[in-house]
């Protein structure tokens, strides 16, 4: 049986190939060999049509397993538990380990002899990504980044700056859908415009009423929402935007060094929030149209989302992981504009020393002040 | 003949109070602490307001007077210290050397009323923060048209001040003191280092759902309807009070060198 997994390997010298960040090219890390992408893609476009179907059979014969006359091992499930549930074992192509990996894994790398591994069936067929954007950045890229992160916060711990090593530094693929669509509406508003003038004794306040209606739509294309259950969404927020002038159709070519998964979110379950965030947008575009008038208050709304297309994309991301005191700090990369998130622990200590640092010398100021 | 001269005499006592009504009150007010032109108080209350305002004039020393007028304008279109200050010393009030005394006008049409202060020792009894302290005692009264029970009080509390002064206790602004001044130093201090700090905490978080999808709409809006409708025109009037509100008053410094206050009631 044909493995189900596929390892890009150098021409020259069969060491495993990754894909740098820096060169945006294949390197092989024994040889420094650098080759196009397209020319590695094509290599092992039989190889992993191959795997993909591989994978496909092996899910054929787990639907008919039933069916046929196997060793009854069900009672071995119970030492797994419910952990065995969306797991998937493959063997690694360059030194046959086994690999037990999540059912969303698509690139990983072998813990034994460190080399990456594509499972291509992944993305094949309807679950091919349309585009990617490849790394622009790299590992070292990501640890200058979070030290840059931590300049500027006068509450960070001293300890956790200088004491602190980031337990974890991953380059991850993250599944992305990108909705194209169109939002259309209407609404009603009340404003007015008031002028205020003397007669006599009196202060004057007149005030014209206007009814002003608009209608119009927006359009809007590739709004991401991460489709990867693991992925917090506020982090992956944060990190935008990308640069779509960078995104590539895809070929996973460009995994090989990094981490992957495909969606487990369907993009129905993720395109509510991309509609949210463009209604959002769309009110206040057209709330921006009513110009010339003083107030200016919403009576009534109505909204439709015109859906377009469903981009599926892996996007790159660093995540950079720490424990402090008991707690996970996580910190995400842009890996393509070097943009970090991550909120960091507080040292309550520094927040009340700088408090007092402000209030002391400003109290005794304003104590002689009032005593003068 | 008599009759005819009495009639005359008549004429003229009447062009004169409408002509002049200051000199009117003057001889009114010859010899009285408390002058009600606009019959505010009954006979009992106005004996009985004269009688306390009289004691406490000739024990201090220092004349405490009560006019009620209906239009202050008359008298000094400026303002109602202004006003009162005329009448004091129009007709030559005050009581000592120094005509030291305290001069409370209420003028009815636009509840305006005047504080005047004349004279060292009235200076000294009442200087600015003690003229404050006294127009809350009497105000709260004149806001409810408790005529009588806002003279009383103002007569009373003018006899306890008077008494302090002369106790060499005056009554003046407390003072904040060192712990005073540190207390609330450190008060304003910590909330605005709290304000400082606080702002400084939010760079702490730097992680937040996205709320909008501007970065990605494609050009602008595009409007397929707009309408603008006049619908109608609203007028409000407020009038324009001489004092900024009703609880509020100024203080005032005359030429004469007489101090007060005035507002409203």
């Amino acid at each position: 049986m044909a493995d189900q997994v596929t390892n890009y390997k150098c021409p020259a010298c069969t060491g495993p190939l990754h894909y740098s960040a820096s060169l945006g090219k294949m390197k092989c890390e024994f040889c420094d060999s650098v080759y196009e992408v397209a020319e590695i893609e094509a290599m092992y476009a039989d190889k992993e049509k191959q795997a993909a179907r591989a994978m496909e059979d092996t899910h054929k014969e787990a639907a008919g397993q039933d069916e046929t006359t196997e060793w009854d091992v069900s009672g071995l499930e119970g030492d797994w538990g419910t952990a065995a549930q969306g797991m998937r074992t493959y063997s690694c192509p360059s030194c046959g380990a086994e690999l037990i990996c999540d059912e969303t894994t698509a690139a990983t790398s072998c813990p034994y002899c460190g080399n990456t591994t594509i499972v291509p069936g992944q993305f094949s067929g309807a679950l091919k990504p349309d585009y990617v954007i490849p790394f622009k950045l790299t590992k070292k890229d990501a640890m200058k980044a979070l030290k840059e992160h931590y300049k500027g916060r006068p509450f960070l711990p001293s300890a956790f700056m200088n004491e602190n090593h980031i337990e974890e530094i991953k380059g991850v693929y993250v599944p992305f859908w990108m909705f194209d669509g169109k939002v259309e509406g209407s609404a009603h508003y009340q404003t007015t415009n008031s002028r205020i003038y003397m007669s006599g004794d009196y202060e004057v306040t007149e005030t014209k009423h206007y009814a002003v209606d608009r209608a119009g739509e927006l359009v809007f294309e590739k709004v991401p929402v991460d489709a990867a259950s693991k992925m917090p969404d506020d982090y992956m927020d944060s990190i935008e935007p990308y640069d779509y002038t960078e995104l590539k159709p895809f070929s996973s070519t460009y995994l090989s060094g990094y981490l992957a998964d495909k969606y487990d979110e369907s993009a129905e379950e993720c395109s509510g929030r991309a509609e949210d965030r463009c209604i959002e947008t769309f009110e206040s575009a057209l709330r921006d149209t009513v110009t010339g008038y003083q107030t200016c208050v919403t009576a009534g709304k109505q909204t439709r989302v015109h859906r377009g297309k469903a981009h599926y994309a892996l996007l790159p991301v660093w995540i950079l992981s720490t424990n402090w005191k008991g707690k996970n700090f996580l910190f995400a990369m842009n890996g393509q504009t070097g943009r970090m998130v991550g909120d960091l622990p507080m040292c309550w200590k520094k927040f009340w020393t700088t408090f007092a640092a402000i209030a002391a010398p400003l109290t005794v100021v304003l104590t002689v002040f009032l005593l003068l | 003949m008599r009759k005819k001269l009495a009639g005359v005499f008549l004429l003229l006592t009447l062009i004169v109070s409408l002509t002049t009504p200051l000199t009117l009150q003057a001889e009114e007010q010859e010899s009285a602490y408390v002058s009600d032109t606009e019959s505010l108080l009954d006979a009992a209350q106005w004996e009985e307001l004269e009688e306390k305002a009289q004691s406490v004039s000739e024990n201090h020393t220092c004349g405490i007077y009560v006019v009620t007028t209906y239009d202050y304008t008359r008298i000094n279109g400026e303002d109602a210290f202004d006003a009162a200050a005329d009448i004091y010393h129009g007709n030559g009030l005050g009581k000592g050397d120094g005509n030291d005394g305290v001069l409370l006008l209420l003028s009815m049409k636009e509840r305006d009323y005047g504080l005047y202060v004349y004279g060292d020792r009235a200076q000294e009894a009442f200087g600015e923060y003690a003229q404050t302290e006294l127009e809350d005692v009497f105000l709260d009264n004149f806001a409810e048209d408790d005529w009588y029970g806002g003279f009383l009080d103002y007569i009373t509390t003018c006899d306890e001040y008077l008494q302090l002064a002369e106790a060499g206790t005056p009554v003046t602004e407390p003072e904040l003191g060192p712990v005073g001044a540190f207390l609330t130093a450190f008060i304003i201090a910590g909330v605005i280092s709290i304000v400082i700090c606080l702002l400084l905490l939010l760079k702490m978080r730097s992680v937040k759902k996205a709320a909008r999808a501007d970065r990605y709409m494609t050009g602008g809006i595009k409007l397929s309807a707009q309408e603008d409708r006049y619908i109608n025109t609203t007028v409000t009037r407020r009038k324009i009070e001489r004092q900024s509100s009703s609880s509020s008053s100024s203080s005032h410094r005359s030429s004469s060198g007489g101090t007060g206050r005035s507002g409203k009631f």
